[in-house]
């Protein structure tokens, strides 16, 4: 199972896509979200979606970060919260998209935004309900008071078990024993929970997080929802997601050689990975398959010399020759853009025992690159390291 | 009986080491004797290599 964050709008598209079959129709969900980049064509949209010009908004980056809110990324006033139109709006998002921004110490740039209608309410108005899951039961965790300072109020949230195989009278008996007291409708606030309860479960969802949900009457306003699914479900629930996409969410943008390998890699039914951690440093990896690439870096990192690894990547699934020389070609130039004083830069090229790969052919290919780049590699001063093995196949012949 | 090694790793081995050699780059080659954590403490720390040397013929140290 691989947990993987998704967007919040194709989170509340789901909800909304599987509402009646949980929620029935006793509780309406009114889904306004749109997703939007700074190419997105409005004019079109408004056609589309008439509500978009004549409401004020809300719009937020759509990246699978949190604290949007404290980082200053909601934009739902200028002077009195509601008064973003959609021009306003549009300009946000041009000038958020240009800009680039850190967080959490990684830099990169606001492709994706959430717009959405603004919902005048109160803070007291504001309540909270999420769903994690461990190995032996599932999380509920509720509160009254929701909002961005949820933290702040953890003591007045409540959190209750359910046992993995607990019937659905159980689940609502646990549910309604531990409502917090604090919550106002505590009848549609149970049913609610314990509906969306089920819709966690039976569409793999790992982590699911409405915070603040808002119930006026019987409306529910779903203000900002943090999900993510197990994607192997993809083949038992895939349909019920509909067209999800799985994104890395906010990073740095990738450099002009890792989107290079990316590209060599999604045409090829080999595997070609690079992510460069420190162009200016001392070690770098040339390693085929993805076992012995995770042993050489922590092999490094447990030396205390991470921050000296330069790249992490792998090659394996008897990549072609051209494949492998481009790949090579790819992290001699690299590394052979500048020497550090006095030091001589190290190359491992390596892997374990192989397994569809042969050996000897990407190795000619290796020592292609080496001709080419020999040169360059001498005058950067590069030690290189090979370890490399054939598979033991215990082949017997009598 | 033999014990097939396959996929020609000696040979690609041998002729990593000797183009290298011809270039005159610094090259280092071992056989999958060796211990990968124990090649990144000879890269990284100039340590000898210990592992696999009761088979000292199939290591090519250059």
């Amino acid at each position: 199972m691989a947990e993987r964050g998704i967007r919040e709008f194709d989170a509340k598209r789901i909800l909304h896509k599987n509402w009646e079959s949980y929620f029935g129709n006793k509780l309406i969900y009114d889904f306004k979200s749109l997703l939007v980049t700074q190419h997105t064509n409005f004019e079109s949209m408004v056609s589309e979606y008439t509500w978009l010009d004549k409401v004020p908004l809300v719009v937020k980056p759509d990246m699978l970060f949190g604290n949007r809110g404290k980082l200053g990324l909601v934009y739902f006033k200028k002077e009195t919260p509601g008064d973003i139109f959609l021009k306003d709006a549009i300009e946000w998002i041009k000038q958020k998209s240009k800009q680039s921004i850190s967080i959490k110490g990684t830099k990169g740039y606001l492709t994706h935004f959430l717009i959405e209608p603004f919902l005048k309410h109160s803070t007291k108005d504001e309540s909270f309900v999420a769903f994690s899951m461990d190995e032996d039961a599932d999380n509920i965790y509720m509160s009254a008071y929701g909002g961005i300072d949820i933290e702040e109020h953890w003591d007045k949230t409540t959190c209750c078990k359910i046992p993995i195989f607990a019937s659905k009278e159980e689940i609502i008996s646990i549910i309604n024993s531990n409502i917090p007291s604090e919550i106002q409708n505590k009848l549609v606030y149970a049913e609610f929970v314990a509906n969306a309860y089920q819709f966690f479960k039976d569409l793999h969802f790992t982590y699911f997080e409405i915070n603040p949900l808002v119930i006026f009457d019987n409306r529910v306003f779903v203000l900002d929802l943090v999900a993510k699914v197990d994607d192997t479900a993809i083949y038992l629930v895939g349909k019920k997601w509909g067209d999800i996409e799985f994104t890395q969410g906010f990073s740095r943008p990738l450099s002009k050689e890792e989107k290079y390998i990316k590209e060599l890699d999604k045409n090829s039914g080999a595997s070609l990975k690079l992510t460069i951690l420190n162009p200016k440093g001392k070690i770098w990896l040339l390693i085929a398959g993805g076992g012995a690439s995770v042993v050489y870096a922590d092999a490094v990192a447990n030396l205390g010399y991470a921050d000296e690894l330069a790249n992490y990547g792998e090659y394996s699934g008897n990549p072609s020759r051209s494949e492998v020389r481009e790949y090579t070609e790819t992290i001699l130039n690299l590394m052979t853009k500048e020497s550090i004083n006095n030091q001589k830069k190290i190359l491992l090229i390596g892997g374990a025992i192989a397994n569809f790969t042969d050996v000897s052919k990407t190795f000619d290919e290796i020592i292609d690159a080496f001709v080419k780049y020999s040169e360059k590699l001498k005058q950067t001063g590069v030690k290189i390291y090979v370890r490399r093995g054939g598979p033991k196949l215990f082949t017997r012949f009598k | 009986m033999l014990e097939g090694e396959g996929q020609n790793y000696l040979q690609g081995l041998n002729k990593i080491k000797n183009a290298a050699l011809e270039l005159g780059l610094d090259i280092e080659v071992y056989c999958p004797e060796v211990f990968i954590t124990d090649i990144v403490d000879r890269a990284i720390l100039n340590k000898e290599i210990e592992s696999g040397v009761k088979n000292e013929s199939r290591i090519h140290i250059v």
